[in-house]
């Protein structure tokens, strides 16, 4: 399993609440720490992340503010909102209970139909 | 964002470099991982939401440009709007001049009225001796300020001598009322003693009408009373309301102004207004200024209930207004209500031109719709559409009511209190422009959903489908139209049922003959003729030498003349009945000579005249009126009785004479009580008028150069005003205060006529363009001309008498509103005047006009309609 697996459809703004619940990230910092997660096993496409971060943050899910990189630079850095922790938890509910449910069909065998 | 994305760009190289790639070779590796820059940049604003602002001012960009395309549409819709909102802008200038602007007076709280009370408890205004001993002794006031009344003859040339009311006021009245002069200064201190006085302060109507606005009128020398003064300031526009009439304002010198004020209610009195010390309530100031009433009182005390002072709040004065401000209250409130018909008729007949045109853009929305434009999106931009629209029309309308507010200003002067005056000001800009937006929101939201209703695949693919528009659309058109109409037909009932009480009002009864009667009225200046002798030398000479004018039937003379009012007293009347105390009433009087009753050809219905053998020196006698006889002598002839002033001089007049009732203050009131008593007995100082009848064959005009002459000749320095009977009732209260609202509302009815053929002529045009097609069929299958014309009418004709039911509908229901009294005691006022609320012919006579006026204005596309050449139409798709 080294190969990078490509980031299945909508999976991306979960990621991303995901990461940032862990505490305050700039989007770079969102970048490794999902790759630090999974062992560098998925593929994010740079490009895709900032609309994504933009489109969190108008719906409320994620808050923004400038301060300083480790390494005293400016950046700009999200956190999870109250609404953001909610729609994490229902969207990673979601996501197990369709995991589930896809797992079980594909290990349906024949005579068990 | 820039900022952001570099810093990413950056940390990804550091990391690389970190790993030993060299700088250069790491920044190109991170661009590259990152991919396109810009179009990352381009869905993040995306994502982001493009901003309200940048939206809105796209829109506006389209929307100037749509509307510049069309300039007919445009100019017609602004046009209309301009009227509706101009129209409101203009009533709510004058509403707001006349009954909303707060107090001009710093701290009105603290401000009071101190009245004293008569036997009956009334309240009157305080004597002089009241008002030192207040001065003197009271410690519940900061301030206390006394003035009184005057009057003024302006000029000393002969040929200009004018009347005006004062106001003589104590030094301290401006300070303590919290007002400053906008010009000069105010009084000081020692200009309240006799011989220092000759300063005056201008109100701001009087600097404005009789000295150009002067910038430079300060010191100034004026001749009042044939007195030079030096006017040293001039007073704020602001306490015109208050003061109305005023428009000199005088130091009060207590020592000399029983002689040179105006009595009231013959005695001299002064107007007391104070501040209450900080803190002191109005009950505390109460009971400490009856403890000085007491003491003023004497032993005297309990008899009656005379002569005590209470202390009232001045801003009840303001909350409980008087006749003219109920009338304007009335009249505004009334106009407010046709401005505000003629706005809902101008907004219904934008949004049914949007709504048509809507209907032409029907592929542009479609179009945008199979783009991928959403619902709300479209319904935004032809909104902000309709907002520019209705904001260009509000800026017409608000120039339109710049330019006319002298003229409305002029027009409504008479109905509103004087002082009260339209000035487009920022409130006034203020209320249009909300009136424009919320509008502009409600009226262009119905346009807008109707044309965003639309199927992009039927449109798109079926071009044919846009000739027959929607019958949606159309549907929704037409009643726009009806409301229309029906608005109008409400606005010129209102307006045809007070336009007849007007001319009620004119044609009234009046009891009196006012053809061929010339007036001529006199001041006698309070320093001449002061004894009553010397008043009924006068008399003598003055009828002496008017009847030896040729042409001249009669002369009378009065102190009021008919549509004047009168005078009125405290009477005691003596009782029918034997047993029976006599009885006291407040009745009007006058004064009149032997010749007042025939020159008016008023007859008597019982007794005798006046005669020259009732002078001064013989026995008081008296004439009362058919209303006087028939409240205090039913079913007895009062021939024999007597009457007397309540106060002094009581002595008791014989009745000797019962004279027929006429209107002696305005042509519709109800008949009141009127005694009158022999102008030779009475000797009034003050105003004689003469009603002088002249021969049916002799020139007016003429004649009153010959009076001019020989009552000049009496007394050079005596003014005679000059004018006659019927002026005298076209220049009566109640037409004055009623031909202000006739005009405006006629104004009003004409703006809703011109709306509605706009309207209607808009709304058959489109629909004879939509139906050209059919109509080209139907021409090619051999319809006649005469039947597609009547197709149209009739199409019209519908819509017109649909909103002319509705319209009198809604007119009978709000005619329910309409007074139908006067105000108070003034027995005038806007209200109806024998007209009733469902009077026919108004209905019928509003009903046809508008319905005329709809067919006139189908008349263009009607025509349009039976040209339509088959051939071309049919091609046309």
């Amino acid at each position: 399993m080294d190969k990078q697996l490509d980031l299945l459809q909508g999976t991306l703004d979960m990621l991303i609440l995901k990461a940032v619940s862990l505490g305050p990230l700039h989007g770079y910092g969102v970048l490794l720490r999902i790759q630090q997660i999974s062992k560098a096993r998925l593929e994010i496409q740079q490009g895709s992340l900032y609309p994504a971060l933009y489109r969190l943050e108008h719906q409320g899910w994620i808050a923004s503010e400038w301060g300083e990189s480790e390494n005293k630079r400016k950046a700009k850095y999200y956190w999870l909102t109250a609404a953001g922790k909610r729609r994490l938890l229902t969207e990673a509910q979601k996501w197990n209970r369709m995991a589930a449910v896809i797992a079980g069909i594909l290990g349906t065998k024949a005579e068990e139909v | 964002m820039d900022a952001e994305l570099r810093f990413h760009m950056e940390a990804c190289a550091a990391d690389l470099e970190r790993n030993g790639v060299p700088h250069q070779e790491a920044m190109r590796r991170a661009r590259i991982e990152f991919g396109a820059i810009e179009r990352v940049k381009e869905e993040g604003r995306e994502a982001r939401g493009v901003s309200f602002l940048e939206t809105l001012v796209q829109d506006i960009r389209y929307g100037l440009r749509t509307l510049r395309r069309n300039p007919g549409f445009t100019a017609v819709a602004v046009f209309t709007l301009g009227l509706g909102i101009g129209a409101n802008a203009a009533i709510f200038g004058l509403v707001d001049s006349a009954l909303l602007r707060a107090v001009p007076f710093r701290e009105p709280d603290r401000l009071v009225h101190v009245w004293t009370t008569d036997a009956e408890g009334d309240l009157h205004t305080p004597s002089p001796a009241e008002y030192l001993a207040l001065l003197k002794n009271s410690s519940s006031f900061e301030e206390i300020t006394g003035s009184g009344w005057a009057d003024y003859f302006y000029g000393d040339d002969e040929s200009s001598s004018q009347n005006l009311s004062g106001l003589l006021v104590s030094a301290n009245w401006l300070p303590t009322l919290g007002i400053q002069p906008i010009l000069g200064r105010d009084f000081f201190e020692q200009e309240q003693l006799a011989g220092r006085d000759g300063v005056v302060m201008l109100s701001y109507g009087c600097w404005r009408n009789r000295f150009h606005a002067d910038p430079q009128i300060g010191g100034k020398q004026i001749s009042l009373n044939r007195r030079p003064v030096t006017i040293v300031g001039v007073l704020p526009q602001s306490i015109a309301p208050y003061y109305e009439d005023i428009e000199i304002f005088a130091p009060l010198v207590l020592d000399t102004y029983a002689s040179q004020g105006k009595p009231r209610a013959g005695a001299v009195r002064v107007r007391i207004v104070a501040r209450l010390k900080p803190g002191v309530t109005l009950a505390q100031a109460r009971s400490k200024t009856e403890v000085i009433a007491q003491q003023l009182r004497g032993p005297r005390a309990s008899a009656d209930r005379s002569g005590h002072l209470v202390v009232e709040d001045f801003t009840e004065e303001f909350r409980h207004p008087g006749p003219t401000r109920q009338n304007a209250r009335r009249g505004l409130w009334m106009m407010a209500c046709a401005a505000g018909v003629v706005l809902l008729i101008a907004c219904a007949n934008v949004a049914s031109l949007l709504t048509a045109r809507g209907v032409k853009r029907h592929r542009e929305v479609a179009l945008r719709a199979a783009l991928g434009c959403s619902r709300r999106r479209m319904v935004r931009q032809l909104l902000t559409e309709s907002t520019l629209l209705f904001f260009c029309g509000g800026t017409f309308g608000l120039v339109v009511a710049r330019w006319s507010q002298e003229i409305i200003t002029k027009a409504a002067a008479g109905m509103v209190p004087n002082g009260t005056y339209l000035e487009v000001d920022a409130r006034v800009l203020t209320v249009s422009l909300a009136v424009s937006l919320l509008s502009a929101l409600f009226f262009g939201m119905i346009p807008a959903l109707h044309a965003t209703r639309v199927n992009p695949n039927d449109s798109l693919r079926d071009a044919a489908l846009n000739a027959s528009g929607g019958s949606q659309s159309r549907r929704s058109r037409n009643l726009l139209v009806v409301f229309q109409v029906a608005l109008g037909m409400v606005l010129l009932v209102g307006f045809g049922l007070l336009f007849r009480s007007l001319l009620n009002v004119e044609s009234a009864y009046l009891g009196y003959d006012p053809r061929n009667v010339l007036t001529a009225t006199v001041r006698i200046p309070p320093s001449r003729y002061a004894g009553a002798p010397d008043r009924a030398r006068l008399l003598r000479e003055v009828v002496e030498r008017v009847s030896l004018v040729p042409g001249v039937e009669s002369a009378g003379i009065t102190d009021s003349l008919p549509m004047e009012g009168a005078d009125s007293a405290r009477l005691r009347i003596e009782a029918p009945a034997a047993a029976a105390a006599p009885k006291e009433e407040e009745i009007w009087f006058l004064s009149v000579n032997p010749e007042y009753f025939s020159t008016l050809k008023v007859t008597l219905s019982a007794g005798r005249p006046f005669g020259e053998s009732d002078r001064y020196d013989t026995s008081p006698v008296a004439i009362v009126n058919q209303t006087f006889a028939k409240q205090y002598f039913p079913g007895v002839n009062p021939i024999g009785y007597h009457v007397a002033f309540a106060d002094s001089p009581t002595a008791w007049r014989e009745i000797v004479g019962v004279i027929s009732d006429f209107r002696q203050r305005n042509p519709e009131e109800d008949l009141r009580p009127l005694a009158y008593f022999p102008l030779a007995q009475t000797l009034p100082g003050g105003k004689w008028s003469m009603a002088i009848r002249i021969h049916k064959s002799s020139d007016m005009a003429g004649a009153a150069r010959n009076f001019d002459k020989s009552l000049q000749s009496i007394d050079p320095q005596l003014y005679w005003e000059f004018g006659n009977m019927q002026a005298q009732i076209h220049d009566s209260e109640s037409l004055l205060l009623r031909r202000p609202i006739i005009t405006l509302l006629a104004s009003f009815g004409g703006m809703a006529l011109i709306l509605a053929v706009v309207g209607v002529f808009g709304v058959t045009s489109y629909s004879v363009m939509e139906r050209t097609r059919e109509i080209g069929i139907r021409v090619a299958l051999g319809a006649a001309r005469s039947e597609i014309a009547r197709l149209v009418l009739r199409e019209t004709l519908g819509i017109t008498l649909a909103g002319l039911a509705t319209g009198a509908l809604g007119a009978f229901l709000l005619a329910r509103f309409l007074p139908t009294g006067p105000i108070g005691w003034s027995g005038s006022g806007i209200y109806l005047y024998g007209v009733s609320r469902t009077d026919a012919l108004t209905y019928s006579c509003a009903a046809v006009l508008l319905a005329s006026v709809a067919l006139l204005a189908c008349y263009i596309p009607a025509r349009r309609a039976m040209r339509v050449d088959p051939m071309v139409a049919l091609r046309h798709e």
